[in-house]
């Protein structure tokens, strides 16, 4: 009964949708009554023994007895207990979870470091544990105003103390090891330690022992300063069964550390009330998350639960200052917000007319009859809607552009130099019934996926008219991909603009424009920038300052993907490819070095910047004004109460 | 779900396993697992070797949040790039203010198309940095990138140590190149295409103050109230009262209804009670009747006693009917919400819904509701739709798409898909006996998907002769508006459960009649014959399909289409039935016998045609028999000319 994050189904496929389940139904697959709700209606469940004290009385929220656990879910239910992959017969799955339990602890012990004995050691790590050194001598590798990093001094000077000697084993040497790697740490506040397996090697010869990747990352404020540490492990364990897993050694891949300056605390800090507390829109509507706005209408008028909306930036007053709308979900207004003088936003008054209560997930401001304002240009269901600013912040004109799908991606370019800017849409999911499955498509194959939705080039003919010329610019090669980004850029620096599009669950376009033909050529595999992942986001910059632009591409980084994908009974009889792709799916963000003749090099994992998690939005940005593109990366799926990640 | 991906589309069963994977997996979330959630947002910051580092804890942007997009500006215009960061957590707008004292310069450039399009999208500029470091810098200007973000048009260079900007190059977006020497740094400039110049832009008198600070976000809550447009049934169920008497609920009533779960430990529920009986009065003049029901029964670890009920009840001095909610009860209530509501959250207590007089739920309160809100949402149960649809949104706005209401049918399906069979059967009957006092439109359409479902399950379960009025239903409803395929389909389906029902037997000879008449309209003779044969196959009596049979065979100009004999027979046996007194039909045989080459006989029928047509005045037709009258005579057939081709 789900509904689609591409919130056209919401309206164009429910009734299809429910075809779908018909169907189902005259194929059987609702066979088998299930009994609760068919002992006859109004018999009398167990009655309270009369003699027994009264309940106490609640003052808070309470749940209607019993009713906690119903499901209603007959039809998927082998699919439902499926999705542990400990309960489908993951054997590594179920170490990873022994061993991640462990890892807490220790974790904890980290985070609490002056209290690290070896004592509270026993049973995590194995008597003959050996002796091992986490932090290791430390030289500074890049440092201004605002911090230091420091690594591993494999090379240059030592500018680190050097590190005690590692000594001894068994529960002692890792109390050794802890202390010595948490001594930064010592004494601070709002300390966190993060671990996490990302990777796991059980030998078919060695049956007892496992090996697991392992991120570290650990993070406190001490003495006025921000400390980091980011690290990879290798850590062996000793399985027994019935007993929890044992370290036996941790070997450290990576280390980093960094710290800023004395007194500098985090780089950046939350304005957001100071900008936006005195609108009602921030009050009533945007300090709720999306999960209460579900809760708070039908859902077919609801929000969709993914939320999946964007913004956009732009002076729709022509008073110089930047403003922002917003897309909000389904049931909720977009707003406009209106910046002031003093850097604070106002709501816009009504009379702007953009307050759409549709689901629209995507905005942009730009002046598309060239008449010195911005008009506003929304992503909606099955369409464009083309707001044409009046001179004033009032939108009351609105121009339809009709397209086959949810539009997920807007982006403005005036790819042919006519003096008008184009726009290129692209939607994500298909609109069709058999998509309506999951809120993020049905892709076939998973990891190449070619049943999405069709992208398309609006050319911009004048006096807010459009053309579809998707066809004739060649834009329809490779076009029937789940995109959910693109961004344009001359990366070939020959004067004119071209394409890249970012796809989930498969390859990505690169197309190439010529001009003289006027016409565009997916080069993605020629330029080597397919990068089959689930591509979420576009960021083109020259971050090595050598006049070429790179490509940072978004993609799902998968603790889970990556140790599952590498066992041996995933996916048994497929081809190398096939698992090739598969694994990669779950590599993280890719960073492509532009280097010339067309070509890219895949720098992602050498550079260090694969980890963006589940990675929305990620952008080259200098936040530190030195010159160079650092990149910021905006991740997580849904987070709800229930912390249990699928 | 990447381990059970089939490789192509052919295989339906590898498809809908995998589509009931991510359909499982879907599931879980909506019912309240996270996925990929709790993660913290990363930042890098580029070392100048070729590598990064992780720098996210330390940038101050690493928050739970699941965060969307990002757009870049100088927000506060004090020479460093900002951040606004949206996503689906609370607070779902965030302004990240760059802190950074850095001691490097910046310049900031805004461009202005004059030639090329105004905004100056796709501009290229290239900055040459003087100093030792001689850096080349590129940026170039884009609207939309990223993740669903635009960020500010104004671009930024950080410029690190750089005291001056030795070169800035543009290049506009239609070719033209500008150049500018020895650009001060630590400047907002504007450049006009074509100008020549780079000018500084005014400061405008800001005084930007902003503080850091923790948003604050609201605790989160059960309450929830939720107007409904689908307006689905309750669900007939039983209830015991207090005093042992067994009732049902559901179905139409006088007035509305407002159904309370309630439990003697549960004191917001016991709080409503009182605020209830307060307002008896108001409540009673407002036609509203109200069913607590107490879930302590169901209450298996508290072991609650059933007294504890009756003292809330008596201390409360409760006005109104009260009663045991069953599990079974309390189960239909929760197909209901969470069908109808996204959240799959079970009913917190106390819950009620709003029933209108014909039983169904017009608005969810989910925690104790105020006795005014209450009372107003009464007032508005028979507001116009459009009136309705207003109520069921939180907040105001434009809205160009109406949703449908689709919630009745889903709960049918939810009770189906959880395997409650029977539920679905009984709350297909629901929705049927409802919509069948409804006024067409909309609703229509949801009627017949109600139908076709309760068809399907019946006739599955061998409940035959309610699963055909299902479908025959089914079928003349669209056979009312003209949907001829589908009545067809639907009544064909009735037909087969029973083979000999004269009513669906007569329904699908007209569907079929109707479908005739159209294929001759659209000159389609062939497919025109075969509808017709049917429909005086399946009711033999039926004289329009036979007459209209009769004619399109004997007239038709194409000698594969057209048969003479077949013309005569039918027209014959019209003719008898008919005692030979309508002139239609013997204008058919007429025309039917000059086919076969029986002038004679031709010539003599339509005689008799004429004559009946004169003596009831039907001068036009009158004069087209006498037109074939004279072709008669002159040994011609009469060929009908049909613009047969056209298809």
């Amino acid at each position: 009964m789900e509904k689609n994050p591409h919130q056209q189904r919401k309206q164009a496929i429910w009734p299809c949708r429910v075809l779908v389940l018909l169907a189902a139904a005259l194929a059987g697959c609702g066979d088998g009554e299930r009994p609760a709700l068919d002992h006859a209606d109004g018999d009398a469940p167990p009655v309270g023994d009369a003699r027994r004290p009264e309940a106490k009385i609640l003052d808070g929220p309470a749940l209607v007895p019993g009713h906690e656990n119903r499901r209603f879910t007959l039809r998927v239910a082998d699919e439902y207990n499926r999705v542990d992959p400990a309960r489908d017969g993951w054997q590594t799955e179920v170490i990873q979870q022994l061993a991640m339990r462990r890892l807490r602890d220790l974790g904890d012990l980290i985070a609490h470091a002056d209290s690290i004995s070896s004592d509270k050691l026993a049973g995590l790590a194995a008597p003959e544990f050996a002796a091992t050194v986490l932090r290791p001598a430390l030289t500074e590798v890049y440092r201004d105003r605002v911090l230091v990093v420091r690594r591993p001094a494999d090379a240059g000077p030592s500018s680190a103390p050097p590190a005690d000697e590692p000594d001894g084993t068994g529960p002692e040497a890792l109390a050794r090891a802890l202390r010595q790697l948490a001594a930064p740490l010592i004494g601070g506040v709002d300390v966190r330690v993060k671990l996490k397996i990302v990777g796991i090697t059980v030998r078919d010869d060695v049956q007892d022992v496992a090996v697991t990747r392992v991120d570290y990352q650990a993070t406190g404020r001490v003495a006025g300063r921000v400390v980091q540490q980011n690290a990879t492990w290798q850590c062996r364990w000793q399985l027994a069964d019935g007993a929890p897993p044992m370290l036996l050694a941790i070997a450290v891949d990576e280390f980093e550390e960094i710290v800023t300056a004395d007194g500098s605390g985090p780089m950046f800090s939350d304005c957001t009330e100071s900008v936006l507390g005195a609108t009602a829109a921030y009050r009533k509507q945007l300090v709720y998350d999306v999960d209460h706005w579900r809760n708070r209408g039908e859902r077919i008028l609801a929000p969709f639960i993914t939320g999946l909306e964007g913004m956009a930036l732009g002076d729709v007053n022509g008073d110089g200052l930047d403003d922002i709308y917003l897309c909000q979900g389904s049931g909720l207004p977009n707003r406009l917000f209106l910046q002031q003088a003093d850097g604070t936003l106002r709501d816009a008054p009504a009379t702007s007319a953009v307050d759409w209560l549709d689901p629209c997930d995507c905005a942009l401001l730009v002046d598309l009859d060239n008449d010195g304002d911005q008009d506003l240009v929304l992503g909606a269901q099955l369409m464009v809607l083309v707001h044409v600013n009046d001179g004033h912040g009032r939108f009351g004109q609105v121009v339809k552009i009709s397209f086959g799908s949810s539009v997920s991606s807007l982006s403005a370019v005036d790819y042919d130099g006519d003096g008008l800017l184009d726009l290129y849409v692209a939607g994500h999911t298909a609109n069709t019934a058999d998509q309506s499955e999951s809120v993020l498509g049905v892709p076939i194959p998973y990891q190449d996926a070619n049943n999405g939705a069709q992208n398309a080039l609006f050319r911009n003919l004048g006096k807010m008219r459009f053309e579809n010329v998707t066809q004739r610019v060649g834009l329809d090669q490779n076009n029937r991909r789940f995109t959910y980004a693109a961004a344009w850029e001359d990366y070939d620096n020959d004067g004119d603009l071209d394409l890249y599009v970012a796809n989930d669950y498969g390859r990505n376009n690169l197309y190439q424009f010529d001009k003289p033909s006027g016409r565009f050529r997916d080069v993605a595999a020629e330029a080597g920038v397919e990068d089959i992942a689930s591509g979420m986001s576009v960021s083109w910059g020259d971050y090595n300052n050598d006049g070429l632009m790179d490509l940072y591409v978004s993609n799902m980084f998968s603790s889970a993907g990556n140790r599952i994908t590498y066992q041996r009974q995933f996916r048994q009889g497929d081809d190398q490819v096939t698992l090739a792709q598969i694994r990669r799916m779950a590599r993280g963000n890719s960073l492509f070095k532009n280097v010339g003749g067309g070509k890219f090099l895949d720098v992602s994992v050498e550079t260090g910047v694969t980890m963006g998690r589940w990675a929305w939005g990620s952008k080259f940005v200098d936040l530190n004004n030195d010159g160079r593109e650092d990149i910021v990366v905006a991740n997580g799926f849904v987070t709800q109460a229930n912390p249990d990640d699928l | 779900m990447a381990s059970q991906s089939p490789a192509d589309q052919s295989d339906p069963k590898k498809v809908l396993d995998y589509r009931n994977a991510w359909s499982a997996t879907n599931r879980l979330m909506f019912e309240g697992r996270s996925w990929s959630g709790h993660e913290r947002n990363c930042c890098f910051l580029n070392t100048g070797d070729g590598r990064w580092a992780d720098i996210s804890a330390v940038s101050g942007l690493d928050f739970l949040d699941d965060a969307r997009a990002i757009c870049a500006v100088d927000w506060d215009h004090d020479g460093d790039l900002d951040l606004w960061i949206n996503s689906r957590s609370a607070p779902r707008l965030r302004l990240l203010r760059n802190d950074t004292v850095t001691g490097n310069h910046y310049i900031a450039i805004q461009l202005r198309g004059v030639t090329c399009n105004r905004d100056a999208i796709g501009a290229r500029v290239t900055l040459q940095l003087a100093g030792e470091s001689s850096r080349r810098m590129i940026q170039t200007l884009r609207a939309g990138d990223s993740y669903l973000s635009q960020s500010s048009k104004t671009m930024h260079f950080g410029l690190g140590d750089a005291q001056h900007v030795r070169t800035l190059e543009v290049r506009w977006p239609d070719g033209k190149i500008e150049k500018f020497l020895n650009v001060e740094v630590d400047r907002r400039y504007r450049i006009v295409q074509g100008s020549g110049r780079i000018e500084p832009i005014d400061v405008i008198t800001r005084a930007v103050k902003l503080a850091p600070s923790q948003p604050k976000i609201p605790p989160p809550s059960e309450s929830a109230r939720i107007v409904l447009i689908s307006k689905p049934p309750l669900p007939a169920m039983m209830f015991e009262r207090l005093d042992g008497t067994g009732e049902r609920l559901g179905g139409p009533r006088d007035g509305p209804l407002l159904v309370n779960l309630w439990a003697s430990w549960c004191r917001p529920c016991v709080k409503e009670m009182h605020e209830i009986t307060a307002a008896q009065a108001r409540i009673r003049s407002a036609g509203l009747e109200i069913v607590g029901l107490c879930v302590d029964r169901l209450d298996e670890s508290r072991k609650t006693s059933e007294r504890a009920a009756h003292e809330t009840i008596r201390r409360t001095r409760f006005p109104f009917i009260a009663g045991w909610a069953t599990a079974a009860a309390v189960d239909k209530m929760e197909v209901v919400q969470r069908t109808l509501i996204d959240v799959q959250k079970p009913l917190p207590l106390p819950s009620s819904f709003l029933l209108d007089r014909h039983g169904r739920v017009a608005v969810i309160y989910k925690g104790a509701v105020s006795i005014d809100r209450l009372l107003e949402d009464v007032a508005a149960l028979d507001a116009s739709e459009e009136e309705t649809r207003r109520r069921a949104m939180p907040f105001a706005g434009r809205q160009r798409i109406r949703p449908a209401p689709v919630g009745s049918l889903q709960v049918a399906l939810k009770f189906f898909e959880g395997g409650y069979r029977r539920h679905a059967k009984d709350y297909l009957r629901q929705l049927d006996a409802i919509a069948r006092d409804q006024r067409p439109g909309h609703l229509q359409v949801q009627h017949a998907k109600v139908l076709f479902f309760l068809g399907t399950l019946l006739s599955e379960d061998g409940e035959n002769d309610e699963a055909l009025r299902a479908w025959r239903d089914l079928g003349r409803m669209h056979l009312k508006r003209g949907e001829l395929p589908e009545a067809i389909r639907h009544l064909r389906a009735a037909l087969q459960l029973a083979t000999g029902d004269a009513q669906t037997r007569l329904d699908l000879s007209r569907a079929y009649y109707a479908l005739g008449q159209g294929k001759v309209r659209q000159g389609d003779a062939a497919e025109a014959v075969t509808a017709f044969r049917l429909a005086v196959k399946l009711h033999p009596g039926s004289i329009p399909p036979a007459n209209d049979l009769a004619w399109l065979l004997a007239t038709h100009p194409d000698a594969k289409v057209a048969d003479a004999k077949e013309a005569i027979r039918l027209a014959e046996a019209v003719c008898r039935k008919l005692e030979n007194r309508d002139p239609s039909s013997l204008d058919t045989l007429a025309a039917a016998y000059a086919r076969d080459g029986r002038f004679a006989d031709a010539v003599k029928t339509v005689k008799l045609c004429i004559e009946l047509l004169r003596q009831s005045k039907r001068i036009e037709s009158a004069r087209l028999s006498e037109a074939r009258l004279k072709r008669y005579e002159a040994g011609k057939p009469y060929l009908e000319n049909l613009t047969t081709t056209k298809k």
